[in-house]
């Protein structure tokens, strides 16, 4: 393990951050860290909320969350660095605990079949050289991003904001491969599969499954390369689905199987799990039970503040720059207003270059702090379509949705 | 993929390294090669477990109960029962208890 790599991210972290107090992530440098050789440990705010700082192969120091199977957390900074997450940052988040550590990108194959006039089978070189390349930017975010943060606390992974990130994905139309396999009139449904498997043959192979509409959608791809390079493996080398504007959950990685069902998939992974309150809100009280629940589908608008750390002690008297990301479920960002007294007065941001309206936005502006004083900043983004945050968090059993106005509370000195 | 057996293996090294054994790609050309990774081992099951928790051990490694919020006897109950229900964990029912006072000592806090 490379230490001095470890300290430099360390380092960049604490250089992204205003003289950083408590956090999206505090820097505490200690001893040990659960089963990772890190010396180094975050703390994010929540209850249980040490991460050790480790590399994985093909990534820089990430925050671990679990390590059977690899579950790892992107250290807000990154987001300060650029409006795209490079790859050796970009989270990681598998189901089953076989996940393969060999990929012969050769002769690893894809299979579609099921309710197809023609089963096929493509290397990954083949798809690329067969069909019409496309690429697009767009954000990749956890279904349970931000799950540590609800309250009160459920189970389920705890992630902070950090599962989430924004690539230039390059691949092919998932809609062009079907056609060229022919589409049965009964089709109704398309079913992915990647080459994670569960250790128990009785544990439900991890599988999601898309309406027909919306795996036939134009910006649906296989993907081959983010941003300019192969997938890491722990990304899903050598193929994955990209779903812009969707959960994460539908990005299958290593992704070698594609079957096309004449019913709605039945397996637990989308007939189960993933699934939200059948409600606009997407939420619930603590004790509701028996609600009718929907799978989890396109995101919600959210935006974070990504210069300037919770607890942060800021020089007062001159203006304070304040930046950030924007995004939501595919509609693009219109604003992102700004506030630095807790909402009751909001300002216009300056939004930066559109990638697109399936990536972040970056935005900024500044404010003058008084000395001595403090301040609660706040950003709100609002998409084209009118969609905003919520001012209050929602509530639901699995940690999904969240998307409140996050507050960042400084002081001037 | 389904239930492939023993050469899916998660191979649990005792160093971080990741292995190339394809040649370099200078910028991005369109070569798929073997990509090998050797991960880092993962983290032990917390606080003396009981014989019957090495089962969670089967699809977890010890983060996923240390990492959680602490729960109540209720909750970790839910999960356990989950693990078995949904997940096919291989514990059978009067075991539950078991594994869920050892959770509760883990991580665990009052109703």
């Amino acid at each position: 393990m490379n230490r001095d790599k470890d300290k430099e991210a360390v380092d960049e972290s604490r250089r992204g951050f205003l003289r950083a107090g408590a956090v999206f992530g505090s820097l505490a440098l200690l001893r040990g860290g659960a089963g990772n050789a890190s010396a180094t440990t975050v703390r994010l705010p929540m209850a249980n909320g040490e991460r050790p700082l480790a590399r994985y192969p093909q990534k820089r120091a990430l925050l671990v969350l679990t390590s059977r199977p690899v579950q790892l957390e992107t250290p807000m900074a990154v987001f300060n660095q650029g409006v795209i997450t490079p790859n050796d940052a970009f989270f990681v988040r598998w189901h089953l605990a076989n996940v393969p550590t060999r990929i012969d990108g050769h002769r690893f194959t894809i299979r579609i079949h099921g309710r197809v006039k023609q089963p096929l089978e493509f290397t990954p070189a083949q798809l690329a050289n067969d069909f019409e390349p496309v690429e697009l930017t767009a954000v990749c975010q956890c279904s349970g991003n931000s799950r540590g943060l609800f309250e009160p606390r459920v189970a389920g992974g705890q992630w902070a904001n950090g599962a989430m990130g924004n690539a230039h994905w390059k691949g092919v139309r998932l809609r062009e491969v079907l056609d060229k396999a022919g589409l049965r009139a009964d089709a109704v449904q398309v079913r992915f599969n990647g080459a994670e498997a569960p250790p128990l043959p009785q544990t439900p192979d991890f599988m999601k499954s898309l309406d027909m509409e919306i795996a036939r959608s134009e910006d649906v791809l296989i993907a081959y390369a983010m941003n300019g390079a192969p997938l890491p493996l722990l990304n899903g080398y050598p193929l994955r689905l990209v779903v812009p504007g969707w959960y994460a959950t539908y990005w299958v990685k290593m992704l070698d199987e594609i079957e096309v069902l004449s019913h709605e998939d039945q397996n637990f992974w989308t007939a189960k799990a993933y699934r939200i309150p059948a409600n606009a809100c997407g939420c619930l009280k603590p004790d509701e039970e028996n609600v009718p629940l929907v799978p989890i589908n396109r995101m919600n608008v959210r935006s974070f503040i990504t210069n300037i750390a919770d607890g942060a002690q800021v020089p007062a008297g001159r203006e304070l720059k304040v930046r950030g990301i924007a995004f939501d479920g595919g509609f693009g960002i219109k604003r992102v207003l700004f506030s630095s007294d807790g909402g009751r007065h909001w300002i216009q941001t300056r939004l930066g270059k559109d990638h697109g309206q399936y990536s972040f936005r970056e935005w900024q502006t500044h404010f003058q702090p008084h000395k001595g004083r403090s301040y609660s900043l706040l950003a709100l983004a609002i998409n084209t379509i009118g969609e905003s945050q919520r001012f209050t968090p929602r509530w639901n059993p699995s940690g999904y949705l969240r998307n409140v106005v996050e507050t960042i509370k400084i002081s001037a000195v | 993929m389904q239930h492939t057996g023993k050469h899916l293996q998660y191979r649990l090294a005792s160093n971080i390294g990741c292995l190339f054994l394809a040649l370099p790609i200078p910028a991005f050309a369109l070569a798929f090669g073997i990509v090998a990774v050797k991960l880092p081992p993962a983290a032990e099951l917390p606080a003396q477990p009981p014989n019957v928790a090495q089962a969670c051990g089967i699809c977890h490694s010890g983060d996923y109960i240390a990492t959680q919020p602490p729960l109540t006897q209720q909750q970790w109950k839910s999960v356990a029962t989950a693990m078995i229900k949904h997940y096919g964990c291989p514990i059978s029912a009067q075991n539950i208890p078991i594994i869920v006072k050892w959770l509760v000592e883990t991580n665990g806090k009052n109703e």
